[in-house]
């Protein structure tokens, strides 16, 4: 209804301003009929998605509906100006098409397709013209020619009636963000298709105008135009491609401007020279594509995102060019001859198919990939009717209305195809099943006995929430809370969330004794303190590892009952999780699985002090795709898995190949819920809550420093405490006037290491407080244990001139990202550890490296002093690295990944200095 | 170079963003990326730009291609007028000091600059001109770039922007005013047109909202956000009105709106505005015309317009005490974007194209000199 009252306002606000500019008005219209078109096409795109018909026919239909032949509502000297919008959304498709065409991955199969093409293209023609022949006299063309001149008259129209259209396949695989083998057939298949038509026409062309007495040029000057035209093309193309390339490479700025430019200059500057600039657009692509990987990974990624209004407007353009009223003269002949096209072409793949020995799979389909047409089969039609006004006008008229039907249905049916060989994006409509060892939703017992319900606050946790209440699914956890079974059903589970059940919450129930061994021992005690590089000796005991396997088996053997099918893609988190996969393979061999280990990975001398390494490894490599936080992490498991698995890695980095299978491994950086946090600045409550923590911990210092942590030895408390000890000896004027607030929220206390670094830390406040404390100012450290809801975080972060975050190993630290989202203000300094993961993205922060003391002290004064335009110069830097990669993008890439592990994988790691410890 | 208001939101290319992180895509810049990174000499490496790339240099910003990309101008101006109209806190902005030193700040520069270009008016244009000699004057007095280096959270820093807003606002509602005038046949006329097309405005901004309010994805989203724009600046080209002004009146509405529509707008304008702002600055370049008269009148605007800014700075601690002694001359003597964007705008609107690229040029020339001067005296680091 919102929709449909928005398309109302809309129509209502076209009609007043027409009225308004009064009619027929010559004023410009293109932004006028383009937001128009996007809105209102996008609006019915989705109404027809309601009724199982793909959007992109109702984008198709919207054209048709409002185009000049029916609803006139787009006018002529609109859709005028529209064409010329559309070239350049033209060129943007066949841009995407060459990005998205990885030469390394085809060049295997170039000689099938070349095979396949021949074939498929020679069943096709060969077919058409014998049915042709046949069927000469009644075909409303030329009936009473005969011998050589009907043979090439057939011979011209064929090569036009099989032509196919890359522009629409291209518009289809990107609107459907379609990714696997046959779409990348089915775009090589039509280019090389369409080159082999272009080549024959011309030949044909040249013959005919011999043959039919209209005289014509010598055959040399034909294939020198066709050279031209072709290779030309090709070639400026990857001129205009590999310049781009060097840009993005090396300038890297306006980028969205310059691939404008670049559209433009392919569309405009290409025709102007002859060349073929779907070839050229294409080509450039290619280029950027293999030529410079990375760029061309991002910046595909970059423009499939923003290609939307792209497709729509190609679409309606194609919609609103349509000539209905062609189809009442020539409708019925041009009906069968679709039809006939159609099964032949269908023919000609499946010989292609047999002949070429490829794909065999999926096959079938490819077929429904060749039967739209639009731009080159139209060209084509108006050479012939151009160049033999008689029976060219006769057969242009045929061909017109063939391909306003096969521009409505073809790519209906290649969505349909791709569909059916699952490579259009569905799955991003597919459940998902979850698992972890913590709950999204916690219910404990009030002490008044009613229940009460926490959600659970992480990153982490809000965004895999996010992710299921869009895609709905099973979350499969711990039911840690103490009124947990007091609200599942018979099988363990809820809906939730609460306010508006989106998901399945399917708790499991793990015996104290248990669970102790397996979250405390195993985990805890045992992998977390042997992947963080830091003083503690990790405790490995064979009961805590036969708990661990134990309790990963139970989650196995959940998962399996919750799993739809075993395509539904099944997300794990970290460590505690490590070998439930193998488990898992035992029940469904078949199973999509993706593992994020979000804590660091060690290096391959460290991790030998694990007695179940070797186990460990090959339970991660059970999964399909293994993602880690950053690149070092990466490195270290891949030499491990060299080393202890003789597991094979290959080249690029980016597969491991062990027990037979192969498990893609990537580093995809996790970040904050940037959106969230920036609700909380905006949000009402915030100076508020600034003024109530100011009071509450009486800062009345003008600098306030900032550290917020877990109580764990991992995060360099001590170390920090000794700096800042450091600095106020070597500054006693800051007595007083700053103030460091460190908030300390106390973790897994049972363990006595923890328990340890709490009492250390106490002791250590004190004695800072009790040698730089000036009675009646206010205190150098104040310490709150305990932890902070999400306003007050962002208000104390909001508060503070810098932050500090010292740890001594770390998988990223989302406090240092925390951090910079909450400063909108642009102000505020992050003092970084070196050994964080963050430090490898935040590279505007103050890196320090927490074991070197004085070092850490002067950066935190360097900190204090930081004048405000650096402060800010900084700050925006930062900012613009963690708005651009947050938690749901962080979720969003490693289901996609998993989702398309055909694909080379992405790379999104954040950059790894040679120098890092590894 | 962008208002204060946009100043923080300026987030840059997004597709430098979205390259800068693919796996060691991009190195450390050299060469031309830092400058083209800074807002301050982005207008002075910009608009020489367009005047090279332009018809008056090697013409590959030739007319038949400025024609083509006019649309993505208008969407420019519109993208501009939303931000400030998203920035705008109609119910509070009136309460503060920030409308009494803005009242100043305007009133005292529309004055002198006024005085100044009438002199030149006398000399030089005829009655028929007098539309886009207001409209010019108008323009030339925005006053967009009141960002303190002081950071936005402390009370002087807001009421800053709140002046910057409001001169950018007064700036939109008198050069839309103008324009309609110069196509209507009477005062009634022109109220009526600008009323029609502020409604307009609306009802596509409610649209807008409606869209974006309950997205089914980002994609989705972007492409209604998208819509929006493209719509409001159409609309305004088509009408032959304001596209600043629908965007004003669109961004006010969704901003008093609430929930989260104005936001996620705010957010998606943000992530375009930055390319649309580069190319409104090379577009603004092509059409300089550089001749005596440009010259003499963009040296009428130049000095008459800083010594507006001089006596405004003073001026404040009387118009508002709470910014007594906080806000110095070069704060105010910063020049910005909606000046240009306005020129541009009546530029884009028709009239005769000589004389307004004339009008155009003295606006460019006397920012490209206000930024000249402001970097030799040393102080640009007290701005932005």
């Amino acid at each position: 209804v919102r929709r449909l009252a928005a398309v109302a306002l809309v129509v209502g606000a076209m009609l007043a301003i027409r009225q308004l500019a009064g009619a027929p008005s010559e004023a410009p219209g293109t932004a006028l009929a383009l937001g128009f078109v996007l809105v209102v096409a996008l609006v019915t795109g989705d109404l027809l998605r309601r009724f199982h018909l793909p959007r992109l026919t109702g984008y198709l239909l919207f054209g048709l509906l409002v185009g000049p032949y029916l609803g006139n509502f787009i006018t002529e000297p609109m859709a005028r100006q529209l064409q010329a919008v559309n070239g350049i959304a033209t060129t943007i498709i066949a841009f995407i098409a060459g990005l998205t065409l990885n030469l390394e991955r085809l060049g295997r199969r170039v000689p099938g397709v070349v095979t396949m093409t021949l074939v498929t293209v020679g069943v096709a023609m060969a077919g058409l013209f014998a049915i042709a022949w046949v069927a000469w006299p009644a075909l409303p063309v030329a009936p009473g020619a005969g011998g050589l001149a009907k043979a090439i008259m057939i011979a011209l129209a064929v090569v036009v009636v099989v032509s196919f259209s890359p522009t629409m396949t291209a518009a289809v695989i990107t609107e459907t963000n379609a990714r696997g083998r046959m779409s990348d057939l089915v775009l090589g298949l039509v280019v090389l298709a369409d080159l082999i038509v272009l080549v024959l026409f011309s030949l044909l062309m040249q013959f005919a105008r011999a043959e039919l007495g209209e005289g014509g040029t010598a055959e040399a000057s034909v294939l020198v135009r066709l050279a031209w035209e072709i290779g030309g093309a090709a070639a400026f193309g990857s001129l205009v491609g590999s310049l781009f390339g060097l840009y993005v490479r090396y300038v890297a700025r306006e980028v969205t401007l310059v691939l404008l430019v670049v559209a433009l200059l392919l569309s405009q500057v290409g025709v102007a020279q002859q060349f073929e600039p779907l070839i050229a657009a294409m080509a450039a692509g290619v280029v950027i594509a293999n030529a410079t990987t990375a760029q061309g990974d991002a910046l595909k990624i970059a423009i499939q995102g923003a290609a939307l209004p792209v497709l729509i407007v190609f679409f309606v353009g194609v919609g609103a060019s349509l000539q209905l009223e062609l189809l009442a003269t020539a409708g019925f002949v041009a009906a069968g001859l679709c039809a006939v096209r159609m099964g032949l072409i269908r023919a000609g793949v499946t010989i292609g198919l047999k002949v070429s020995g490829t794909e065999r799979m999926r096959g079938g389909l490819i077929w429904t990939g060749l039967i739209s047409q639009a731009g080159i089969t139209l060209g084509l039609a108006s050479a012939l009717a151009a160049e033999f006004p008689t029976w060219g006008a006769q057969v242009q008229t045929l061909l017109v209305a063939l391909i306003a039907i096969d521009e409505l249905i073809g790519p209906a049916l290649f969505r349909i195809g791709l569909a059916r060989a699952g490579e259009i994006d569905a799955h991003a409509e597919r459940s998902l099943v979850v698992v972890s060892n913590r709950e999204p939703y916690v219910h404990t017992y009030a002490a008044d006995g009613h229940i009460t319900c926490a959600p659970a606050t992480g990153g982490v946790a809000v965004a895999l929430d996010a992710l299921m209440r869009e895609r709905g699914g099973v979350w499969i956890a711990h039911g840690a809370g103490t009124a947990d079974r007091a609200l599942v059903d018979a099988t363990d589970k809820l809906a939730v969330p609460p306010e508006s059940p989106a998901y399945q919450l399917r708790r499991l129930w793990l015996a104290h004794d248990e669970f102790c061994a397996y979250y405390n021992g195993f985990a805890n005690e045992g992998l977390w303190p042997l992947c963080h590089q830091v003083d503690v000796r990790p405790k490995f005991r064979s009961s805590d590892w036969a708990a661990y396997r134990a309790v990963n088996a139970q989650f196995a053997a959940a998962i399996d009952q919750e799993l739809p099918s075993s395509d539904t893609p099944v997300f794990i988190q970290d460590y505690h999780l490590a070998v439930v996969t193998p488990y898992l393979r035992e029940r469904r061999p078949a199973a999509a699985t993706a593992l994020f280990w979000h804590i660091p990975w060690p290096y391959p001398d460290r991790l030998r002090i694990c007695p179940w390494r070797r186990e460990i490894l090959a339970g991660l490599l059970a999964n399909d795709l293994l993602a880690f936080q950053v690149e070092r992490d990466l490195r270290n498991f891949l030499r491990a898995v060299e080393e202890e698995l003789g597991a094979e890695v290959e080249a690029d980095g980016s597969s491991v190949r062990f027990d037979g299978r192969a498990t893609m491994a990537i580093a995809v950086p996790i970040g904050v819920d940037y959106d969230r946090i920036q609700a909380v600045v905006r949000g009402a409550g915030l100076l508020g809550a600034q003024r109530a923590l100011a009071d509450r911990f009486a800062l009345h210092a003008p600098i306030v420093g900032l550290g917020v942590d877990r109580l764990d030895y991992t995060k360099g408390i001590p170390e920090r405490l000794e700096a800042l000890d450091r600095v106020f000896t070597a500054r006693p004027e800051l007595r007083g006037q700053l103030t460091f607030v460190q908030v300390g929220v106390p973790s897994r206390s049972e363990i006595e290491s923890y328990s340890a670094i709490e009492a250390e830390i106490d002791r250590m406040v004190a004695a800072v407080n009790g040698r730089h404390g000036v009675p009646g100012q206010p205190l150098p450290v104040h310490y709150h244990k305990g932890a902070l809801d999400l306003t007050s975080l962002v208000a104390m972060y909001r508060l503070a001139r810098f932050c500090v975050v010292s740890s001594l190993h770390d998988g990223m630290n989302l406090v240092a990202k925390e951090f910079v989202a909450a400063r909108d203000d642009e102000d505020g300094v992050l003092v970084l550890s070196a050994l964080a993961g963050a430090a490898q993205e935040l590279d505007e922060a103050l890196i320090i490296n927490p074991y070197d003391i004085s070092g850490f002290a002067e950066a935190i004064l360097r900190a204090v002093d930081m004048p405000p335009a650096e402060r800010r110069a900084r700050m925006r830097a930062m900012r613009r690295v963690v708005a651009g990669r947050d938690v749901f993008s962080w979720a969003t890439d490693i289901l996609e990944g998993l989702e398309s592990l055909w694909t080379r994988p992405l790379q999104y790691a954040a950059r790894a200095p040679e120098d890092a410890p590894v | 170079m962008i208002p204060s208001h946009l100043a923080s939101l300026e987030d840059g290319d997004p597709l430098d963003a979205r390259l800068a992180r693919a796996h060691g895509a991009v190195p450390e810049r050299g060469g031309l990326g830092p400058a083209l990174t800074s807002p301050h000499t982005r207008t002075l490496l910009l608009l020489p730009l367009g005047l090279a790339l332009g018809p008056s240099g090697m013409n590959l910003l030739s007319p038949p291609v400025l024609s083509f990309i006019d649309p993505l101008v208008s969407v420019a101006l519109a993208a501009i007028g939303v931000l400030l109209g998203l920035a705008l806190d109609v119910r509070r902005a009136a309460a503060t000091a920030a409308a009494a030193a803005a009242a100043v700040d305007a009133g005292l520069t529309v004055l002198i600059v006024g005085a100044g270009a009438l002199l030149v008016h006398l000399l030089w244009l005829t009655p028929g001109d007098i539309p886009w000699f207001a409209a010019m004057v108008v323009a030339i007095c925005a006053v967009p770039s009141l960002s303190p280096a002081t950071g936005a959270t402390e009370p002087h820093a807001l009421r800053l922007v709140h002046v910057g807003d409001l001169n950018s606002i007064l700036a939109i509602l008198v050069g839309a005013g103008a324009l309609a005038g110069h196509r209507a046949a009477s005062l009634p006329d022109a109220a009526l047109l600008t009323g029609s097309g502020a409604l307009v405005a609306l009802a596509l901004a409610a649209a807008g909202w409606l869209l974006v309010v309950h997205p089914a994805s980002d994609r989705e989203r972007h492409a209604f956000v998208a819509g929006t724009l493209l719509l409001l600046a159409g609309a305004a080209a088509y009408l032959g009105q304001s596209a600043l002004l629908m965007g004003l009146v669109a961004g006010v509405f969704w901003g008093e709106a609430g929930g989260p529509a104005g936001d996620r707008i705010a957010r998606d304008v943000r992530y375009v505005q930055h390319p649309l702002v580069v190319l409104l600055l090379l577009v603004a370049g092509a059409h300089l015309t550089l001749g005596l008269d440009t010259l003499a009148l963009a040296v009428v605007v130049f000095l008459c317009r800083s010594a507006a800014k001089l006596v405004s700075a003073a001026g404040f601690d009387q118009a508002a005490p709470a910014l007594r002694g906080r806000v110095t001359s070069d704060e105010l003597l910063a020049p910005g974007i909606v000046g240009l964007a306005l020129a541009v705008n009546v530029l884009q609107t028709g009239g005769d194209h000589a004389r307004v690229a004339v009008l155009l040029s003295a606006v460019a020339v006397g920012i490209l000199a206000t930024d000249l001067m402001l970097i030799t005296l040393g102080r640009q680091g007290a701005r932005r």
